[in-house]
């Protein structure tokens, strides 16, 4: 058995987490991984990760402590929707549960009754995630199933210059090859289109028998060199830029992220340890750069960077011998899904489909197949969040005046509106309680419900929901202060 | 109750599917005054088809609350552990498709990677060695699985063969129990809605009217509502799914203890099927009309029963499909009136359950939204074409050249996706977990052996893997040793089991 050879082109988180997934999952008396660590700025700058970061750690053997040692990573108890369809608009899309069943009654139907009745109870207070983040509480979940705090999901919010810099300590403990340079030139196989060679800046020329690519929006190799080209604009926002910049805090902030919309776009502003980052995206014909940096000032926001934004997605992510990862294959704004949860998905991807060296075309094509129906979910997300705002919100409005539901999103929302049910598919990104809050957080609300509700009492109905809005409170109350938490957690 | 609830439900058709359903919706709808009618004839046979099943029949029993001793002594049921398939693929063929799982994963990759690469390296040893279904059921043993999941005895599943039309008998009884009302006659006439083509009523021969919100079609290959009412278009499978008759004969008990397992024997141009229950065996004959006539398929029949035969051979016609709607307007079809895929692996029984439960899963309410059938009729789709391509794999992967039926089978032309997921399987031996079954077991099985496995195991000798598999087959050989005989277990359950106390 000859010794294969992997190069991954380009750092940063994206190309950090590839090598230390493949380095820690491929044997190394079988395959020399290389990483060419290129002087390319990540375009990302802040990540907001959901609970399924933890399986993808557990991958790499990457332990938690380490992640939180670092001075910005944060606990993440979920996503705030402010200003979207209605100006005093807040939900949350937490992760983790929503209430409890009542004698096999699933809590959405109980839910959506007691709200056609009159009783419009906030979806929030019912998600421990979401009431002890507002209380400006965190704990880990509990291991035992029959204790409520097992019902707690909580994700992992990273400065991500510094968590590259964490996966590159870890791939590199775990025998990873690293050359610091530039990519130059690639040469190809005129016959086969497969890559035979890269040049580097630093003199040196690498071979490989598969190159990865995680040169972000440059996408070196499996744009510039094989030649793939975007496919389409579907998942395109009309935003055309974005701002980031960050403010010192004194004290820990709340374990949720905020998104809102405004007149000329929309931000995320995410707390970490010490500051809260904002991710503005902007569209340059609604409001000026100049504007956009005097506004952030005022709201106390420094060290301002403006860049270019759009969204792709290119026809195929591998070609012959060349494996796009993170922005070098497709970028979409992260409105609900984080784009390194998508890297770290594709790379599971590649490692479950990658049988051997010698045989890779079909796996080829299922990885693609794969990859489009992924882009296809994640796009189907930010649709039904412009559809929800398009009656206030300047962008979504915007987008639907040039798109039009896909039959899939059109599908999912008659669904829901006509009987409170949930379609299933491929890959999905969001849970039927998820979408649930994110219909209802928009006051998208089912014209009927589930049958079975009605085997159910009224009165003991809205006696379950008071006392489960009691106990979920009481319980937040008892996890402690955030800043207590992460002190006693980092002794 | 809200003021859009369905409140009247008509099945119409008994048997199998009929009965299942009536079963079913009685349950489901115990708490509320739901009226559930089921019209059915005696003038009208039953195709009683799928005497064989899949272990999620025990799911279905659970959720009625059917204890499983009971069930066994009233529908002369027997268990079975998987489906042994012999002559597919290749004359002298021999494999199991078992009810579990083969070997274990091991660092992420799973068996069958260990298994091809000493396959390549020189072992002879069958896949069918890792399985503990598989070795339990060669050797005719069967006990329960154990509830520890350390112990290998709890590595596998079962199912049960039984007399359906006994099954059919015993949930009559059940539905009619908690409420079912059941009403003898033969649908004469249906009345529309002339606004929207609901359908508001049935009348029956003897003049009866019978008004309902939602109507339920378990009328077998008829369809009398769905079909001949609705007008729901069929799409025919039967370029792939070649065979469209079947013969079947009952034949008194072999000599041997039985055997936990169906059989599926691969004739010149179809296949044959043996079930073993407590009183007899059920036997029968799939067959493609093209390439076979009524008598060889019975001559084949006959000549390979195990067992002096018990009543005439019957014949079946039919034509491998599924109605594009299963739902539709207000009438849902459920069994045979949906669509039809032969028997081959057992899955007639489960394909009820599946319309059963999803009916439940996407009841409606009167106002019948668009959505909320069109779900229904997508997640419907999604299983009778993941069963289809499972189906139409046994046929395609052949390499039999006795027959002119194999030759055309092997060049073919398959839907796309099972194309391509069998490309993949080839290239790469890599299973898409969403689908049928033991994918792998019945892939290599059917004579598709991998070109590669995953080239990660290299890191392992030859000599650790030939070891570690070596220890997997002696502790199942171990464990099967300990197992009693399926004849003598079952024998144990009947005798204490008290007959005749239902529910």
């Amino acid at each position: 058995m000859t010794i294969k050879k992997i190069v991954i082109v380009g750092g940063g988180a994206v190309g950090w987490s590839v090598a230390a997934l493949l380095r820690a999952q491929f044997p190394r008396e079988l395959v020399v991984i290389q990483l060419i660590e290129d002087s390319r700025k990540d375009a990302l700058s802040v990540e907001c990760a959901s609970s399924r970061i933890h399986s993808f750690h557990d991958l790499i053997g990457l332990q938690e402590k380490i992640c939180m040692l670092d001075p910005y990573t944060h606990f993440g108890l979920g996503v705030m929707y402010e200003g979207w369809s209605y100006d005093s608009q807040k939900y949350m899309l937490a992760g983790g549960y929503y209430g409890a069943s009542l004698d096999g009654v699933d809590f959405q139907n109980i839910y959506i009754k007691n709200y056609l009745s009159g009783e419009k109870n906030d979806l929030d207070d019912f998600s421990l995630n979401a009431v002890a983040a507002k209380l400006g509480r965190f704990g880990h979940p509990s291991s035992d199933s029959q204790s409520i705090y097992s019902a707690i999901k909580y994700g992992l919010h990273f400065q991500l210059d510094s968590y590259a810099d964490i996966l590159k300590s870890h791939a590199l403990a775990l025998g990873i090859d690293v050359i610091i340079a530039d990519c130059t030139a690639v040469s190809r196989d005129n016959n086969s289109g497969n890559i035979t060679s890269l040049e580097l800046d630093s003199q040196h020329s690498v071979m490989a028998d598969l190159y990865i690519d995680c040169t972000g929006e440059a996408s070196v190799l499996l744009g510039d060199a094989c030649g793939v080209k975007c496919a389409s604009d579907d998942m395109d926002i009309l935003c055309d830029r974005v701002a980031i910049g960050y403010r010192l805090q004194s004290s820990l902030l709340p374990s949720i992220a905020v998104l809102t919309s405004t007149a000329d776009g929309f931000f995320k502003v995410i707390p970490l340890k010490d500051r809260d980052v904002i991710v503005y995206y902007f569209s340059s014909d609604l409001i000026r750069e100049n504007d956009i940096e005097t506004m952030l000032a005022t709201w106390g926001f420094t060290h301002v960077t403006i860049a270019n934004y759009r969204s792709y997605r290119r026809e195929k992510f591998w070609v012959n011998n060349c494996l796009a990862i993170g922005h070098s294959g497709a970028r979409y704004c992260d409105l609900l899904v984080s784009p390194l949860q998508s890297v770290r998905d594709s790379i599971v991807r590649f490692l479950d489909l990658f049988i051997d060296f010698d045989n890779v075309d079909a796996s080829r094509d299922e990885f693609n197949r794969l990859s489009h129906i992924e882009l296809d979910n994640i796009n189907e997300v930010i649709e039904l969040h412009m559809y929800a705002s398009q009656h206030h919100s300047a962008v979504s409005c915007r987008y639907f005046s040039s798109h039009s539901l896909s039959s899939s999103s059109a599908h999912r929302l008659n669904l829901f509106v006509s009987n409170g049910r949930h379609t299933h598919c491929d890959l999905s990104l969001l849970t039927d309680i998820e979408w649930a809050a994110f219909f209802i957080g928009n006051k998208i609300i089912p014209k009927s419900y589930s049958y079975d509700v009605d085997f159910l009492d009224g009165e003991r109905v809205r006696d379950f929901l008071s006392k489960l809005k009691a106990v979920i409170f009481e319980s937040a109350q008892k996890i402690p202060k955030h800043a207590d938490y992460i002190k006693s957690l980092l002794k | 109750m809200n003021q859009h609830s369905i409140k009247k439900i008509v099945i119409v058709g008994g048997g199998t599917a009929g009965w299942m359903t009536a079963a079913a919706l009685a349950k489901k709808f115990l708490p509320i005054n739901m009226d559930i009618v089921l019209v059915e004839s005696e003038a009208i046979g039953t195709v009683g088809v799928g005497e064989s099943t899949i272990p999620h029949i025990r799911g279905f029993n659970e959720y009625l609350g059917i204890d499983e001793s009971f069930f066994i002594a009233e529908t002369k049921a027997t268990f079975k552990l998987g489906i042994a398939f012999k002559h597919w693929g290749q004359l002298g063929n021999d494999y199991i498709h078992p009810f579990g799982p083969l070997g274990h994963d091991i660092n992420g990759v799973e068996f069958h990677h260990y298994w091809l690469r000493m396959q390549q390296e020189g072992s002879k040893y069958p896949l069918d060695n890792y399985s503990m279904a598989a070795m339990a059921a060669r050797a005719g043993k069967f006990q329960h699985p154990s509830t520890d999941s350390m112990s290998l005895l709890s590595n596998y599943n079962y199912a049960f063969h039984f007399d359906a039309a006994l099954y059919a008998k015993y949930l009559r009884r059940y539905a009619e129990a908690i409420n079912v009302k059941r009403i003898e006659g033969i649908v004469a006439a249906t009345n529309l809605n002339s606004d929207n083509g609901f359908i508001e009523s049935i009348r029956l021969d003897s003049g009866i009217t019978l008004g309902g919100d939602l109507f339920i079609d378990c009328t077998g290959f008829k369809g009398i509502l769905i079909d001949k009412v609705l007008n729901a278009k069929f799409e025919d499978w039967s370029h792939w799914l070649r065979c469209d008759k079947a013969i079947a004969v009952p034949c008194a008990l072999s000599e041997e203890k039985l055997t936990p397992y169906t059989q599926a024997t691969a004739q010149q141009a179809g296949w044959q099927w043996r079930i073993p229950l407590q009183h007899r065996t059920g036997n029968g004959h799939v067959y493609a009309s093209d390439y076979l006539s009524d008598d060889e398929a019975a001559a084949i029949l006959l000549k390979n029963l195990d067992g002096e035969p018990l009543a005439e051979p019957k014949f079946f016609t039919f034509k491998a499909g599924q109605r594009k709607q299963n739902w539709e307007k207000n009438c849902v079809a459920i069994g045979l009136s949906g669509g039809f895929l032969e028997p081959l692996e057992s899955t007639s029984i489960y394909l009820i359950q599946v319309g059963i439960q999803k009916l439940l899963d996407f009841f409606p309410d009167k106002n019948f939204a668009k959505a909320n059938s069109a779900e229904f009729n997508r997640q419907l789709d999604e299983e009778y074409v993941r069963i289809r391509d499972f189906i139409i794999m046994h046929y395609k992967e052949n390499a039999r050249e006795d027959s002119p039926f194999w030759m055309d089978c092997k060049n073919m032309s398959v839907p796309d996706a099972l194309a391509q997921r069998q490309k993949l399987f080839k290239s790469t031996g890599y299973v898409d977990h969403q689908q049928y079954g033991v994918y792998a077991a019945v892939c290599i099985g059917q004579g598709l052996i991998p070109d590669v496995y995953d080239f990660k195991i290299n890191a392992f000798s030859h000599h650790k893997i030939a070891a570690y598999l070596e220890k997997i087959h002696g502790n199942i050989n171990a464990a099967v040793a300990s197992m009693p005989f399926a004849q003598d277990y079952i024998n144990r359950i009947l005798a204490n089991t008290n007959q005749g106390k239902p529910l």
